[in-house]
């Protein structure tokens, strides 16, 4: 019935009317809920507003490794945008937009590489030994001495997060007063995670730590539940908090990685991937906690697109499939943007990400709705 | 859109208004369109209650609940002038009343859990102020 008395000669038409509603409501929702369960995400950066909170996508490096947040691209140059994200996509559809005086550039090509980001930095000097610096112990309490300074460790427990406990050099207290004595306290080694009340941290250097984004963020950049350390709040007193860690930063240094092609271990240091050589260091730091494991062959694959014009605005845009990186283990998406034959400045930056419409996907996000189920009603459940 | 608000509202006062079929046909049809709006807004409320973030990952609620609200207020306004009881046949039976209590119930439960004690009961007065206000400016408008 309708909800206002209508003349009988309107009644047939008003039936139709509700057909033409209901149906037409019926495919909308539906279209909303594959897409709730099959999104395209959207990540972007605006040049024109850098420093804008709002952007998904983090300031962009050139091949160097300086930050371009100006958005020009010079001849020959690449411009490179990290993107962490946790779905398994068909498509990404990528767009540039540029300044109405610019002339769109004639040869450009967006790349696209999936894994781990850590895993793509340059690769440094090979590691063997323990770092270099001299480790006392002393009534119970254990020292480290670095640029002559002595420092105390916060613990028993974060000097042997970095060294055996026969590293140390039993001296006197009468010895230690030979140096100068800092304040500065040393905790546990960057790299490794610790938890302490409900949350989990990651420690990325001496003086700080960030927590982790989600127990998906969590699994999604490599790290196992079972390395995490429990820590005192005295312990963890000595750390600054940092931002929440998500699925694009870069792994921090002290971060130990496995190829499983070459069974090659590597270790992240000042910006570089080292190589892990055989010995004693390597076999106490997999004693601390399970190496991320990446397979070098599939690292290096990707995915490509040439831009081409947009029809209705001043930008340029390409699809690329997806199709043989999507289900890469890593939890970066790489994007570079390069081969341009003359120098172009950009003004916006869009990576659309299409969830690829499958079975394993649904099941993905069924996994999903269980895990984040359980993750709520899991302890009223038991 | 201060001027379409204004030609809204007096075209609302025109005595025409009062008599067109025309206008009952879409209205009556308005009112269901709201009515499918309101249900697959209260889904997609339990499911990011049950689910936190499932939904609002993907949609912003907030605009569409603003909407929602808009389109309501925009129809009894217009119901009003026309005369319209808002809406005619709107009424609680016994088997709708117990299910929305139950629903409330779960919903409100649901999003409490993990709070400290002060807090749900903070929210628990306001909620119920709330809906006490709410449920009144309804039930006067109808009459």
């Amino acid at each position: 019935m309708p909800f206002v008395a209508l003349p009988e000669k309107l009644l047939f038409r008003y039936r139709i009317a509700q057909v033409i509603l209901y149906v037409t409501l019926f495919l909308l929702f539906s279209f909303l809920i594959f897409r709730s369960l099959f999104p395209i995400i959207t990540h972007s950066f605006d040049f024109e507003n850098p420093t804008s909170s709002k952007h998904d996508l983090l300031v962009p490096k050139d091949t160097h490794g300086s930050f371009v947040a100006n958005g020009k691209l010079p001849n020959g140059e690449s411009l490179i945008f990290h993107d962490g994200t946790s779905g398994l996509y068909q498509k990404a559809i990528l767009g540039l937009k540029l300044e109405e005086k610019e002339p769109l550039p004639k040869e450009l090509e967006i790349t696209l590489r999936h894994g781990y980001a850590a895993t793509w930095l340059p690769e440094g000097e090979p590691i063997k030994d323990f770092p270099a610096e001299k480790v006392y112990l002393s009534e119970d309490t254990y020292y480290m001495l670095r640029n002559n300074e002595l420092s105390r460790f916060v613990s028993r427990e974060a000097f042997l997060s970095r060294y055996p406990e026969s590293y140390a050099e039993a001296v006197s207290p009468e010895f230690l007063n030979t140096f100068t004595k800092n304040d500065i306290l040393i905790g546990y080694r960057p790299g490794l995670l610790v938890e302490y009340a409900d949350g989990v941290f990651l420690i990325v250097n001496e003086t700080d730590m960030r927590p982790i984004g989600s127990a998906r963020i969590f699994a999604n950049i490599g790290y196992r539940f079972e390395d995490v350390k429990k820590v005192s709040a005295e312990e963890l007193g000595i750390y600054k908090r940092g931002k929440i860690f998500l699925s694009g930063d870069i792994h921090p240094n002290g971060t130990v990685f496995l190829d499983t092609d070459s069974q090659t271990y590597y270790i992240v240091q000042d910006d570089h991937f080292h190589k892990l050589l055989p010995g004693a260091y390597l076999d106490f730091l997999l004693t601390q906690s399970a190496p991320i494991t990446f397979s070098q062959t599939t690292n290096d694959m990707t995915a490509s697109c040439t831009p081409t014009k947009d029809t209705f605005s001043h930008s340029v845009s390409c699809e690329a499939n997806l199709a043989l990186i999507y289900d890469l283990v890593g939890s970066d998406y790489e994007m570079r943007i390069s081969n341009n034959s003359e120098d172009t400045e950009f003004k916006y930056y869009e990576a659309q990400f299409y969830t690829a419409i499958n079975r394993q996907n649904f099941e993905f996000i069924l996994s999903q709705v269980k895990e984040n189920f359980l993750a709520r009603f899991g302890p009223y459940l038991q | 859109m201060k001027n379409w608000i204004q030609s809204f509202v007096l075209w609302t006062k025109e005595d025409s208004l009062r008599k067109s079929p025309v206008v009952a046909f879409l209205f009556s049809l308005a009112c269901e369109l709201l009515l499918v709006l309101y249900l697959f807004f209260f889904f997609l409320w339990t499911a990011e209650i049950i689910l936190p973030g499932f939904i609002s990952l993907r949609i912003n609620l907030s605009p569409y609940f603003a909407t929602l609200l808009g389109f309501t207020f925009g129809l009894m306004y217009l119901g009003q002038q026309a005369h319209y009881v808002f809406p005619k046949n709107f009424s609680f039976e016994k088997p709708l009343f117990i299910l929305a209590i139950l629903w409330s119930t779960g919903i409100v439960g649901l999003s409490l859990i993990k709070f400290p004690w002060w807090a749900i009961l903070s929210l628990l007065i306001a909620f119920f102020v709330i809906i006490f206000y709410f449920w009144k400016t309804l039930l006067e408008d109808q009459v």
